[in-house]
């Protein structure tokens, strides 16, 4: 959902890591390049960055709709 | 015995040792692991939590926030002699985290932690560890309290990452890289500490079990 603060293999901690990685990510660097670059060099820990799907996004756009869809009924 | 740093750049060291026993090494080791306090959020009050997460979903992942420790200050909760459930001002650094989101969706970072009391070396060890987001109309407000505890207890106090090479010769490589609590020389200096208290303890109370046995030819 968020990305996690620590890596589950190892513990270390990665998540402050996070927006670096996906903006550098973004800006269209290879991500293997990138966690170079970020020092993250355990593969348990590199495989929590390429692997992680940020799902809260979506929670978050279903929680707005479904405000406005209350406020709408509750004005009619 | 010989001890070398053979590198130290403030996040890892990596010791050579000549003439230390396996089973010494390792014990400094698993120290290093298990021993060594550090400070990281070990109770959470939750005020107001409509976010997404639930709240303890929310205390885990801040509890996972590595602090830099202040070991010259603070002492163990179960070693203070306050005797207050809540802690005192040696056993215990209180936060509070306020954020809410109002028009826009607002990422909340451990940067957004404030601390109430204490001294000034306790924080998060980055302030760019993101720890939920809210879209708009969602809040938290929540008061956190820092303790030192050590890694038997819970993972989460675990200094780093602590591992033991053979070399030629019968020496061998102590690598220790730190999470950020401790910078990673203290660190292995504490684990020989409290080691070295240990053997003291174990061999008065061993003294004190055999007695005159013990001192028989």
């Amino acid at each position: 959902m968020l990305f996690p603060i620590r890596c589950f293999s190892c513990g270390a901690p990665i998540g402050h890591l996070w927006d670096r990685y996906r903006q550098m990510v973004e800006s269209g660097r290879r991500p293997g390049e990138v966690l170079d670059e970020l020092g993250v060099k355990r593969y348990c820990c590199r495989r929590m960055f390429i692997t992680h799907v940020e799902y809260i996004d979506e929670l978050l756009e279903f929680h707005m709709q479904r405000v406005q869809q209350l406020r709408k009924s509750g004005e009619r | 015995m010989e001890a070398r740093v053979l590198r130290d750049d403030g996040k890892s060291i990596e010791l050579e040792l000549k003439g230390v026993p396996l089973s010494i090494a390792n014990a400094i080791r698993r120290h290093l692991i298990n021993e060594v306090p550090t400070m990281a959020v070990e109770e959470v009050m939750v005020i107001e939590n409509s976010s997404s997460v639930y709240n303890e979903v929310l205390a885990h992942r801040i509890s996972l926030i590595p602090f830099k420790t202040d070991l010259d200050n603070f002492v163990l909760p179960e070693e203070c002699d306050c005797g207050n459930r809540l802690g005192c001002d040696r056993c215990v650094v209180r936060f509070s985290l306020r954020a809410k989101a109002v028009s826009e969706v607002v990422t909340v970072y451990s940067r957004d932690l404030v601390r109430e009391t204490g001294t000034e070396v306790v924080e998060p060890v980055s302030g760019d560890f993101p720890i939920v987001k809210l879209a708009p109309g969602q809040a938290i407000e929540m008061e956190l309290y820092v303790r030192l505890g050590t890694g038997k207890k819970h993972a989460k106090w675990i200094p780093g990452i602590a591992t033991l090479y053979d070399g030629p010769d019968g020496s061998r490589t102590l690598y220790f890289e730190s999470f950020g609590f401790l910078p990673p020389a203290r660190a292995v200096l504490e684990a020989a500490k409290i080691f070295e208290k240990r053997t003291g303890e174990l061999e008065r109370v061993l003294m004190e079990a055999l007695g005159d046995a013990g001192k028989e030819a």
